[in-house]
């Protein structure tokens, strides 16, 4: 799947759809963006409430600046253009931010000179 | 209870002096647990009593899980669940403990914890706002 990148981010920024599930069963469906600096994916914090989320770990998070914060995880499903990982763990934030637990599982290949990116499940 | 938290240096030195001028002695800790009070009492409507349900049970298995690392040697190296301070469920991923637990026991509170040093999860991505 071939994705453009979104020219809302300055510089742009490669975006995809994706619906996130929780194990409920409730979804939305919205915009995230692909990290691969992220070891962690990260959903914002409105979908608490929206899908019902419960936590169900804990982890430390540590920042660009170096500092360390815990934060409590969730198990959440993600779908990318019909693909699908059950269970993803994630910490609530502002944004929908797709790190390499869940990035690892595809073949992504930026190409930022084009504005595009490319995922391949394998 | 007893907690420890991180103040700045000079922040901490400012507070020192204003609550010994205003309140004439060490009373530090008491000043801070009125502002706890205070800050909690003007936000009470974010106290939603099946969340604070949620939080407290979530935190009673992490103190299971403290509690019980020590007997847990045999899964060193692995993610273990627990639900009411019993091991429901072993994976070589958080993913794997918390998708047999939830299989075991529905989505409800439990709390998967790695046997061994917990890693940190690196977020470096700052956005610059414009």
């Amino acid at each position: 799947m071939r994705i453009p990148y979104s020219e809302e981010y300055d510089p742009p920024a490669p975006v995809v759809e994706v619906v996130v599930r929780s194990p409920r069963g409730k979804s939305v469906r919205l915009w995230a963006l692909l990290d691969s600096g992220a070891d962690i994916t990260v959903f914002p914090r409105e979908l608490l409430d929206e899908l019902g989320l419960i936590p169900g770990s804990t982890v430390l998070v540590k920042g660009y600046d170096g500092s360390t914060e815990e934060h409590y995880s969730y198990f959440i499903e993600v779908e990318v253009e019909g693909v699908m990982r059950s269970l993803v763990e994630a910490v609530a934030g502002e944004d929908m931010l797709l790190g390499r637990n869940f990035l690892n599982g595809l073949n992504v290949t930026l190409r930022g000179k084009d504005l595009e990116a490319e995922l391949i499940d394998p | 209870m007893k907690t420890t938290i991180e103040v700045d240096d000079r922040l901490w030195k400012l507070f020192s002096m204003v609550v010994l001028r205003e309140r004439g002695g060490r009373k530090r800790g008491k000043v801070i647990e009125e502002l706890i009070r205070k800050y909690v009492e003007a936000r009470k409507f974010l106290l939603d009593p099946e969340l604070m349900d949620v939080v407290d049970s979530l935190e009673r298995e992490r103190e299971n899980f403290k509690r019980m690392l020590p007997k847990l040697r045999r899964y060193k190296g692995k993610y273990v669940a627990l639900k009411d301070g019993v091991v429901i469920s072993v994976g070589d991923s958080k993913e794997e403990a918390a998708a047999k637990a939830y299989e075991k026991v529905g989505y409800s509170v439990i709390y998967v914890g790695y046997v061994g040093k917990e890693r940190e999860v690196r977020l470096p991505s700052p956005r610059v706002i414009r």
